[in-house]
């Protein structure tokens, strides 16, 4: 399921790399592809943009997630901050940076507020070059601010509460205080759990498509949108090209993960040091300074770039300099009905059918693997491994190396242009993400449930229903909608494989900044954050709803998973 | 009813666990088997109730009455089964607890209601149907545990360490109450200990089949 999508992907986009694609009338493999894409002028600026923004990116999200962590884990904020996590993980990429657009752009709500605070006398917007810049700063921005409540996700499920406790209890008595315990004890363990997702963060930030088509740099841009430009060239020859440069950014993203392993050593060495010289206070104390202020932010900028898309979606007029609009209208939601509703429904379908596929394929998957689970560790643990790193292929090599090839497998099997073709392409990655959030719950269920009530008498199918169902009610739940956000949230898949006949909402936010109308840009960025957001809610209500007893309210007993 | 079973082998790769091991177990006698722990106990106890791990080789009958049971999905085996810890299910009652295990013969809520009421009565948990089970203490949860498994009628019990979790004081009670249950009902059962004094209390045969693979012990 998950490898023939990738592998035809990636094979149709090597072939027309070397030089074969018969369709154009192309058939000299060779290495002449290479050197004219090695040729093109901007190449180098454009790898390099994506190199540094996607690293430093995905750093300085890391370093965001660990401080708030060490600050607040545990804190009275600590709840409110978990439960806002999620949500904020939700938001599709496209949205955030529309909606980041709108706050922080020179004609932005932020540079207004400026204006009216401080009284200056301006009817044009500063000529500052906020977004767009040409060294990808804001683009880092956008990367950091969207994966920083990811990474402090998977840091929270990979905290073992009870033994985190001990460990935390005993390193206090040592005479540490609590951000030096976060700092020399939890999370250098933590950050062991994390280095898979850590990996992904990279690899998205290094060739992403989204944020960088909002927030990044144009001319040059990054890597991946040169590549979407010469894939959508009238001169064919420039798409063997690009498919020459999707097969060399899979380089550079190993390129961009091995620096970061390095860098990781260096930096972990370092900490060490600190910690033996017993100096780890200063940076415990920088790391509750920033961690203070870096949740602030990313929750703050978080939350006012989705009120600012709510606020232009309604606005009528809105000169310059005005921190409100003039008037207030529904005229963008009227206008653009038509395409709303189709790109709302097409989201919607192509999203449930593909996030609940995924989650049924994922449970049974799951079931099976429990019903023989075995006590001798050991045993079937390698390939078991392998099994889970299979899963995490489709989220480390960029999207773009293989669309295009697997835009010419779904032409070929007559897939493209429909929802079947698009389900199956968003499939390559709702599969992994429903499977990952799994893994630990299933691993952590106590098998004795499921085998006391085989032996009262109860079958496989009653025994899911009545047992494993409602005691994995929240990882299940869990795991759809990000199932669901996934499918959402998918750009470049949608593109490819759909031919511009399947519009989802990312699609139409995508198209619509390029074009420049605010307002219709406005509605569909906020129906596109709207729809995980609402998923996640979903997701958390139905346990509680189907099975009071045991999801009453977050309660801080033992629960089972 | 007798429980049988019949020149049983158990190995995984590299090591026998048991070998050619064979025992009966006749109505209302309780027959312990001791061992230390890693010894192959809990592997016993799966391939009896066919829980079997991938890689375990196992073979030998398991006859229960006149019926082989060791190829038939867990569920229709009869084989009832106390753990260390109850084990209730935390998203149900008390009283759902017990009529999750109600055999599905009996239909319609008022029965299998009625069911559930006459054991907790056994258990001296009466009106105590809607409680969440987290708010028992642990001598009603392990008594109803104990209920639970009654009430889907097995035709024979496996107690895999069951009392080793309680305080002293509650162990001899929640003994006491299980034996006789069991002793009265005529069930077979396996109690599977490294307790010297569950052996005791329990009153019947007990062997140690890996007594000659752990000389110290």
């Amino acid at each position: 399921m998950l490898a023939g999508p990738l592998v035809a992907g990636l094979l149709g986009t090597l072939l027309p790399a070397l030089g074969y694609l018969p369709a154009i009338g192309a058939r000299e493999i060779g290495s002449t592809v290479f050197r004219e894409m090695l040729a093109e002028p901007g190449l180098a600026r454009a790898a390099w943009l994506s190199a540094t923004t996607g690293l430093i990116g995905a750093g300085l999200a890391l370093a965001v997630a660990m401080a708030i962590m060490a600050v607040f884990a545990g804190s009275r904020w600590w709840r409110a901050i978990r439960t806002a996590t999620p949500a904020f993980l939700a938001v599709p990429h496209a949205a955030l940076a529309i909606g980041l657009v709108f706050l922080i752009a020179p004609s932005g709500l932020l540079v207004r507020f400026a204006i009216a605070l401080s009284g200056i006398d301006r009817t044009v917007p500063p000529d500052w070059l906020i977004v767009n810049d040409s060294n990808g700063i804001a683009l880092i921005a956008g990367l950091a601010l969207r994966e920083a409540p990811f990474l402090l996700f998977t840091l929270i499920a990979a905290t073992h509460p009870f033994e985190t406790e001990r460990q935390f209890k005993i390193a206090r008595s040592l005479g540490y205080n609590a951000a030096e315990v976060w700092l020399s004890v939890l999370l250098p363990q933590l950050y062991r759990r994390i280095r898979l997702p850590v990996l992904i963060v990279i690899a998205y930030g290094v060739t992403n498509a989204e944020i960088a088509l909002v927030l990044g740099p144009t001319s040059p841009p990054t890597l991946t949108l040169l590549i979407l430009e010469w894939f959508r060239d009238p001169d064919v020859a420039r798409r063997l090209i690009g498919a020459a440069a999707a097969a060399m950014e899979i380089g550079l993203v190993v390129l961009c993960i091995f620096l970061w392993l390095v860098i990781e050593r260096i930096l972990t060495s370092w900490r060490q040091k600190l910690v033996n010289a017993g100096r780890v206070r200063p940076l415990a104390v920088i790391a509750t300074w920033s961690g203070r202020s870096a949740a602030g932010l990313v929750y703050a900028l978080g939350l006012l770039a989705m009120s600012v898309l709510m606020l232009w979606s309604v606005t009528g007029r809105w000169r310059f300099p005005d921190p409100w609009p003039d008037s207030l209208s529904l005229a963008a939601w009227v206008r653009s009905g038509d395409e709303v509703s189709t790109a709302l429904g097409t989201t919607l379908g192509i999203g449930l059918i593909a996030s609940v596929l995924a989650l049924v394929l994922a449970v049974l998957a799951f079931e099976n693997r429990n019903a023989r689970r075995g006590v001798p560790r050991n045993l079937g643990r390698k390939t078991q491994n392998l099994g889970i790193a299979a899963l995490y292929i489709p989220l480390l090599i960029p999207q773009i190396s293989f669309i295009f090839g697997l835009q010419i497998a779904m032409i070929r099997s007559g897939l493209d242009g429909r929802w079947a073709g698009v389900i199956l392409s968003h499939l390559v990655f709702v599969i992994p993400y429903t499977a990952l959030i799994l893994i630990d719950p299933y691993r952590k269920l106590d098998p004795r449930f499921a085998r006391t009530a085989r032996s009262l008498g109860h079958g496989p199918w009653s025994v899911f229903l009545h047992v494993n169902l409602p005691l994995l009610a929240r990882p299940l739940a869990f795991a759809w909608a990000i199932g669901f956000s996934v499918s959402c949230a998918q750009y470049l898949t949608t593109l490819f494989v759909g031919q511009g006949r399947v519009m989802t909402l990312s699609l139409e936010a995508l198209a619509l900044m390029g074009g420049g109308d605010r307002r219709q840009t406005a509605v569909m960025a906020l129906l596109l954050a709207l729809l995980p957001v609402a998923s996640f809610g979903l997701a958390a209500a139905i346990p509680r709803l189907a099975w009071p007893r045991l999801y009453r309210r977050q309660s801080v007993r033992t629960r089972p998973t | 009813m007798t429980l049988v079973l019949d020149r049983l082998s158990i190995a995984v790769p590299g090591k026998t666990l048991l070998a050619d091991f064979s025992l009966s177990v006749p109505g209302g006698e309780i027959v312990t088997i001791m061992g230390p722990s890693g010894s192959g106990k809990t592997m016993l106890l799966n391939y009896l109730t066919g829980h079997l791990p991938q890689g375990v080789r196992a073979e030998g009958s398991v006859r229960l009455g006149d019926r082989r049971i060791e190829n038939l999905p867990p569920e229709r085996r009869g084989l009832g089964m106390l753990f260390q810890d109850d084990l209730l299910f935390p998203h149900m009652s008390l009283g759902e607890n017990l009529m999750f295990a109600v055999p599905r013969t009996i239909k319609g809520r008022r029965d299998r209601r009625c069911c559930a009421d006459r054991a907790l009565s056994w258990a001296q948990l009466e009106g105590l149907f809607d409680r969440d089970v987290d708010t028992l203490s642990g001598g009603q949860r392990s008594r109803a545990a104990l209920m639970r498994a009654l009430l889907a009628e097995p035709s024979a019990m496996l107690l895999d360490e069951p009392f080793t979790a309680l305080d002293s004081n509650l162990k001899n009670e929640i003994r006491t109450f299980t034996f006789d249950h069991l002793k009265t009902r005529g069930i077979p059962t396996l109690l599977v200990t490294h307790d010297p004094t569950d052996a005791q209390a329990a009153g019947g045969p007990v062997l140690e089949p890996w007594k000659d693979y752990y000389p110290i012990n």
